[in-house]
């Protein structure tokens, strides 16, 4: 994103040495850091809306050449930048001529953004102590007030815990699953499918896209169909709908069945899938007649 | 490697143990012990509940269904319990992209039986008990329908951290209703996650499955009967 030139022409020589050792710092602590992680997740799941109504496309980057380099999102005109810093300790800005501060990072990222970047840049500092959110954003260094924000993250050892300590995370996991109503197993499956696929992915510039569709590798990951045009095949579905005591409905790409108020499940892969295909065309060369001949596809 | 046994033991529930962990025992050999071990804890579980007319809600996972979990249902059945719904899980255990602590088990797919109002006692059924990741799922799953006065988790065999790690991720007003039936505690496990001793290793394996997907397959045979009973009832 950010080049050796482009940092040297803009500043002088020691800055690329000092973005070297940053990132060798970050690189360390980013080993199972587990908060920064859990707010990408986070990041992703707001995101995902934008992907799959708009078909909007945003990048997620981290531990790259920065200043401030946790985690960079890019979507349409903006760039976001976020600093994590999940400590309990007191926290200050600094000021912008000292190397190692908050403050410095957060001006000259914006400094370097101006000359290498069309897009509108905003700073995120987020913190896991309401102390530190309350202290820091009252005290938000003129230099760098215009473009700089504080946000409160919980810090918690399981990214489940989140879902009711985070405004709009449980909707927007919610959304992204393959269900109208998720029951708790298929909310869990969504958010560790997606954290793992970020904990998996090169971080250096990725596709909220990419991540998403790697996500949806895992069987089941019950993340909703990325498209949102698609149909069963017809003879399937007069098979289906012959079934005694058997419904199901297609929901966000997803074949969801119910027998006689006792069984019920979700095929584990959605039906734009060649899995699903498969199972379409063995069930239309088996012609089940009723549950007990359909079950064992299910 | 250290074996506890619990108050509940005695010489035949011990046998049945042994049999279990005995590798070189066939499926056959297997089904039939893990039978047998369940109608030992539907005994100490009828020992425990005095009142017959509970209403009692039974769980259990595909590949226990007929095994396990059919001993402790025949059990308490054939000891005047006459109130007893019944429920069955799929479930995928993975930990997506290979990441050991992002462990989890979601449910393909269940038989849950709808009478779920006033239950007294929950029996959730597990050949074993170690990580408690399905037994967390799946309890979480039922506890949304089912608020019982009594939550009893039962398997032959736990590891050593299983009871408390299982506490740890429900709130207070849940797991104070647990209560932990089985005959032995073991304190290791092989790098593949197998207690030892244990159940003799992989249940799906013993049990007679390939794999785990191949267990998913299996329709048991409990389930169909209950099941027709149940769609005929409706008739």
């Amino acid at each position: 994103m950010y080049t050796q030139d482009q940092v040297t022409n803009i500043f002088d020589g020691n800055i690329w040495a000092y973005l070297i050792n940053k990132r060798q710092g970050g690189t360390n602590n980013a080993k199972g850091n587990i908060y920064e992680n859990h707010f990408a997740t986070y990041q992703l799941a707001q995101f995902s809306r934008y992907i799959i109504e708009e078909q909007i496309e945003i990048k997620f980057y981290s531990q790259i050449w920065a200043f401030v380099d946790d985690l960079i999102i890019d979507y349409l005109d903006t760039r976001i930048h976020y600093q994590f810093k999940n400590w309990t300790s007191s926290l200050s800005w600094g000021d912008k001529n000292r190397q190692n501060s908050l403050c410095f990072d957060f001006y000259n990222q914006n400094e370097l953004n101006k000359e290498t970047s069309s897009k509108i840049t905003h700073l995120c500092l987020v913190v896991s102590e309401h102390k530190n959110e309350k202290k820091l954003s009252e005290n938000i260094p003129a230099d760098i007030k215009e473009f700089t924000d504080v946000l409160y993250f919980p810090y918690v050892l399981n990214i489940n815990e989140l879902l009711g300590k985070v405004p709009f995370f449980k909707e927007a996991i919610n959304y992204l699953s393959a269900f109208e109503e998720p029951e708790p197993d298929k909310v869990e499956c969504v958010i560790t499918v997606l954290l793992g696929a970020w904990d998996s992915i090169d971080k250096s510039e990725v596709s909220l896209k990419c991540v998403l569709e790697k996500a949806k590798q895992c069987s089941p990951s019950y993340i909703r169909s990325l498209n949102i045009n698609v149909e069963i095949n017809p003879n399937f579905k007069n098979i289906m709908e012959k079934i005694p005591d058997f419904s199901y409905t297609i929901s966000k790409g997803f074949f969801h069945w119910e027998h006689a108020g006792v069984d019920s499940g979700t095929i584990p892969y959605d039906i734009e899938t060649e899995n699903f295909d498969k199972l379409q065309n063995r069930i239309i060369q088996e012609q089940p007649s009723c549950f007990d001949e359909l079950e064992a596809f299910l | 490697m250290t074996r506890n046994f619990s108050d509940l033991i005695d010489e035949t529930a011990k046998s049945h143990l042994n049999t279990l962990a005995n590798k070189n025992n066939p499926p056959e050999l297997y089904r039939q012990t893990m039978k047998q071990i369940g109608e030992k804890l539907g005994e100490k579980i009828s020992n425990i509940i005095l009142d017959k007319k509970s209403k009692l809600y039974l769980a259990c996972t595909v590949e226990d269904a007929d095994f396990l979990a059919q001993g402790i249902l025949s059990y308490l059945e054939n000891h005047h319990f006459s109130s007893i719904g019944f429920a069955c899980f799929w479930n995928k255990r993975f930990c997506p992209f290979d990441i050991p602590d992002l462990k989890i088990a979601p449910i393909l797919k269940k038989y849950q039986e709808p009478e779920l109002d006033n239950i007294d006692h929950l029996i959730v059924v597990k050949s074993i008990i170690s990580g408690a990741c399905v037994v967390r799922t799946n309890l979480v799953n039922l506890i949304q329908k089912i608020n019982p006065n009594k939550i009893f988790i039962v398997a032959p065999v736990m590891y050593y951290t299983a009871e408390e790690k299982l506490k740890n991720e429900f709130e207070q007003e849940v797991y104070e209703k647990f209560e932990f039936i089985y005959f032995a505690q073991d304190d290791e496990r092989t790098s593949k996650g197998e207690v030892v001793p244990g159940i003799g290793g992989s249940v799906y394996e013993r049990l007679g499955f390939d794999g785990q997907d191949e267990k998913n397959k299996y329709i048991p045979k409990i389930v169909k009967s209950r099941r027709s009973k149940f769609v005929n009832s409706k008739k």
